[in-house]
């Protein structure tokens, strides 16, 4: 596989450095597979085999191309040139820099057997359905085989394997989601994430049902779901380009200062090779390292590529993205509390265990807002005693990474939609805004 | 005559791979080519960031196997690699067929064997690619921000010529080739200390004659005045219960929002369940008035020159416009082929696919509420303490999609008939019914705006409009 893509992927270095002085070309193989379950039952059971390609041209007078095509043909790459020829210098061109990144293969044999024999196993067994009653959510399988070349020496190939999946589960009228993320077919952790689902759809559909006022400074506590959607948030705010482009309440001043709270260290960890985006280098072939973004509450690093990292004065963190700098996969370390300690820390909290539609109202300082939904709690002196409806968490990202009251001490590899890299998130209590 | 230069694989070809995975045991099978040609770039205040050609060219194919549904798609065109993704399509619903129910079936539609294109006036391919952006960006760097304040624009280009042949097993053959642009732009402003930002989109189906006619410059000086009037002069919005104008861009969010998402099918039958969630129309059937009599919400993808633009579904079906609530009564929900069967209706055509790697499902296209006949004067007259929200920046509505929120970027206080002091990012929380029932008059002024609409698991993208006229609410909460 990984030799057919080098021959594609030389192919294409070949015609891309006819364009320009500089080039990189990315080329990747996947095969995945996602079955969606609604309501008990499969929806759709989808299957993809696809080969894609990204190619980036530059030249020293500072023009910059980044194509992605799927159909190789002659016609795309005479394409590409017609475009390059007519192009105006950019003022995040730099020089690629010299390829130190490693190849590495870290595939999950049993993932590459699911792909290709599904029927050998049995997902109403292995997910216990059944007992999950009223399920909906995804289970989905990928490999990816990648290979990157460049004009500045990198020939470097990936492969890795993803298991990942959510679920809701609905029981009278409540409902609990969770979810799961592994580069192993890790069918306990998935079990785990139905049976979690499960208990908050049930312990949620046994309290009583209550409604809550708006409150400007309340503390709630933040199920992993929910961190991880925020949180994540504030990492994609300290991409270079999120700063560059004025999408972030981060600037390159509040670097070494301290913008949360103490308790708050947030990673970027390409090297975890326990979750699926694990790499060894990234897209400008610079080897790949974990860092803090945020440790013990001080901006450590502003993620970039080389471009932006040129326009911020600053050092490439190996994030390439060659459009745009990215964290990898996130983590956010544990504090030292149980759940059950963080629930007791304050008299009155709201405890969230999922969220969605995170919107911002000023990008500049992180005003937002985001919905509540499946389970909600209203804690008393440590016990959840009622089920709340559909509230909203509202406040300033910048705001609420500072009033973090306590953290959880177990972590969950999530994600889903709202979670969009594989993320290792404990329980996060913060003061922030509610509306009932 | 083919309508596009060079289609890479023609309807004999789908049409042989349809009938394939009919001897493969398929009781449905469909083929999709699916090429979207595009080109993008992104500035930062002017100056090109970079630019982006892209190609995604290749084949869905559906099929039906034992009530189960299986999916797949190739980008590589050969004959083996199709057959072998046709196949793994039958194995992904005989897969599915062990974990179903309630059998999938293809429900009646009006099926078309049909060919269309939208004429480009002025042709997307007669003008080089990065000519196409830097006119853009060029219209966007003309608009002056108010002296003494600090602005900078990012905007994102896109084109792009969107090519399909469609396939059925029981008789649609379509092809099309609809082009449109898109645009975005981001606002960051500073002034007196303070910045605030501000987020919009325009687009529309046709060629190059959309960059010169949709009016980028004059969105982004109007955007640029809405911040300024913020930043200097906006005072705290009052509390309580408020008569409340709205303007057609909080308009067409919001029937977006609480009247199309709702009515998709797939929606109502738990389909999205775990992703966009569920849908108030679960319990609430057709004939509920859920408004007043001065509410009609309809979606309609044959509007022409609009973002959301087809004629045919990704099923094959033939489109019309869709009412979803007529006159304040809840009325058609969005159908699929599979939906409709459920239902036992006809598709109404709101099968989508963002593009080859995606199945098609139940979309909105271009959504929006008719106008009335009252001018913007008319609805104020009579509104003695009121707040008037034309643009917003956040919002957010539950997975029921029931309560809602809004918080206007640019709004005033309206006293006494007339419009008075800009007021500061005024929070509209109110319930789907608690709305519509709460409309008492709707403005003769119908504008649309573009966006585009997430769903799906793999979430898919797709294009389209959405809007409405000025509208009275009565006593709602602010």
């Amino acid at each position: 596989m990984t030799e057919n893509l080098y021959s594609i992927a030389d192919d294409l270095l070949s015609n891309a450095s006819r364009i320009g002085d500089e080039a990189v070309v990315i080329v990747e193989r996947s095969r995945w597979s996602m079955l969606k379950l609604a309501r008990g039952e499969a929806s759709v059971w989808q299957d993809w085999d696809s080969i894609t390609a990204k190619i980036y041209v530059s030249k020293s007078d500072g023009r910059v191309l980044v194509a992605r095509l799927d159909n190789v043909s002659p016609a795309n790459v005479g394409r590409l040139k017609n475009v390059f020829d007519k192009l105006k210098p950019s003022p995040l061109y730099t020089r690629l820099p010299e390829p130190t990144g490693k190849s590495y293969s870290s595939v999950d044999r049993r993932i590459a057997d699911f792909l290709e024999n599904p029927e050998n196993y049995d997902l109403n067994d292995e997910l216990e359905l059944e007992l999950a009653g009223d399920i909906s959510g995804k289970v989905e399988a990928i490999v990816r085989n990648k290979v990157l070349v460049s004009t500045s020496g990198a020939a470097l190939s990936g492969a890795n394997s993803g298991f990942q999946g959510y679920v809701r589960i609905f029981r009278d009228g409540s409902s609990g989601q969770w979810s799961w993320t592994s580069s192993k077919l890790d069918f306990p952790l998935a079990r785990k994430s139905v049976s979690i689902a499960r208990s908050l759809a049930e312990e949620c559909s046994r309290l009583p049902k209550t409604t809550i006022g708006s409150e400007s400074d309340m503390p709630v506590l933040l199920g992993p779901m929910v961190a991880g959607n925020l949180l994540g948030e504030v990492a994609h705010m300290a991409s270079g380009f999120s700063v560059i482009a004025g999408y972030s309440f981060i600037r390159k001043e509040m670097l070494g200062s301290e913008i949360a709270s103490k308790d708050l260290t947030l990673e970027d960890a390409p090297l975890d090779e326990r979750f699926p985006e694990y790499t060894l280098f990234d897209e400008e072939g610079l080897s790949t390292y974990d860092k803090p973004i945020i440790q013990n509450g001080i901006l450590k690093n502003i993620l970039n590529n080389t471009r932006t990292a040129k326009m911020l004065g600053l050092r490439s963190t190996a994030n390439a993205g060659l459009e745009a700098p990215a964290p990898f996969q996130l983590r956010i370390s544990p504090g030292p509390y149980s759940v059950e300690e963080l629930m007791g820390l304050e008299d009155r909290m709201v405890y969230v265990t999922n969220n969605w539609y995170t919107r911002f109202q000023n990008y500049a300082d992180g005003t937002f807002s985001t919905v509540a939904r499946d389970a909600v709690f209203l804690v008393e002196k440590g016990d959840p005693v009622a089920c709340l409806g559909r509230i909203r968490i509202t406040g300033k990202l910048s705001s609420l990474i500072r009033k973090i009251i306590g953290i959880g001490r177990e972590v969950y590899p999530l994600r889903w939609w709202e979670i969009e890299l594989p993320s290792l998130v404990p329980h996060v209590l913060v003061r922030t805004g509610i509306s009932g | 005559m083919p309508l596009a230069d060079s289609p890479i694989v023609d309807a004999s070809v789908l049409l042989e791979l349809t009938d394939y995975m009919g001897r493969l045991g398929a009781e449905y099978s469909e083929a999709r080519y699916h090429s979207i040609t595009g080109f993008s770039a992104f500035y930062l205040s002017g100056s090109l960031i970079q630019a982006s050609p892209s190609d995604s060219s290749g084949i869905a194919f559906r099929a039906v196997v034992d009530g189960g549904l299986g999916f797949s798609s190739t980008s590589k065109l050969d004959m083996d690699s199709l057959k072998s993704a046709a196949k793994r399509a039958v194995a992904a619903a005989r897969a599915a067929s062990r974990l179903v129910k309630r059998k999938v079936e293809m429900g009646p539609g009006l099926l078309g064997t049909a060919r269309y294109s939208v004429i480009e006036r002025k042709p997307l391919s007669s003008i080089p690619d990065v000519d196409r952006s830097d006119t853009a960006a060029e219209i966007a760097s003309s608009a002056e921000p108010p002296r003494g304040v600090e602005a900078s624009v990012s905007l994102f280009y896109m084109d792009q010529v969107e090519h399909k042949i469609l396939v059925s097993s029981d008789g649609a053959l379509v092809e099309s080739v609809i082009p449109k642009v898109y645009i975005f732009y981001n606002l960051n402003v500073k002034y007196n200390g303070e910045r605030r930002t501000r987020f919009f989109e325009l687009g529309g189906s046709g060629g190059f004659e959309i960059v010169e006619n949709i009016g980028i410059d004059s969105a982004i000086e109007d955007d640029y005045k809405s911040l300024f009037t913020v930043l200097s002069r906006a005072v705290p919005p009052p509390h309580g219960k408020l008569d409340v104008i709205l303007g057609p861009e909080v308009v067409g969010l919001i029937v977006h929002e609480s009247a199309g998402h709702p009515s998709e099918a797939d929606r109502v039958l738990g389909r999205e369940a775990a992703q966009a969630g569920l849908s108030y129309r679960m319990e609430k059937p057709v004939g509920y008035r859920i408004g007043s009599e001065h509410v009609t919400v309809i979606d309609d993808p044959t509007i022409p020159g609009s973002l959301g633009f087809y004629l045919y579904d990704d099923e094959g079906v033939r489109a019309r416009p869709r009412k979803l609530i007529e006159n304040g009564v809840l009325s058609e929900l969005l159908h699929n082929r599979e939906t409709a069967s459920i239902y036992g209706v006809e598709s109404n055509a709101a099968a989508r696919a963002m593009n080859y790697m995606s199945e098609p499902i139940v979309r909105m296209a271009n959504t929006y509420m008719a106008p009335g006949d009252y001018s913007f004067e008319e609805l104020i007259e009579d509104v003695e303490l009121g707040v008037y929200i034309k643009k917003y920046m956040e919002w957010n509505i539950d997975d029921y999609r029931w309560k809602q929120r809004y918080v206007g970027l640019e709004a005033y206080l309206v006293k006494n008939g007339r419009l008075a002091e800009p007021v500061k990012d005024p929070v509209f929380e109110v319930t789907s019914e608690e709305l519509y029932s709460s409309i008492d008059a709707v403005g003769r002024d119908l504008r649309f705006y573009s966006g585009i609409c997430g769903k799906g698991e793999p979430p898919q993208g797709v294009p389209v409009w959405f809007g409405g006229p000025h509208v009275r609410v009565r006593g709602v909460r602010i």
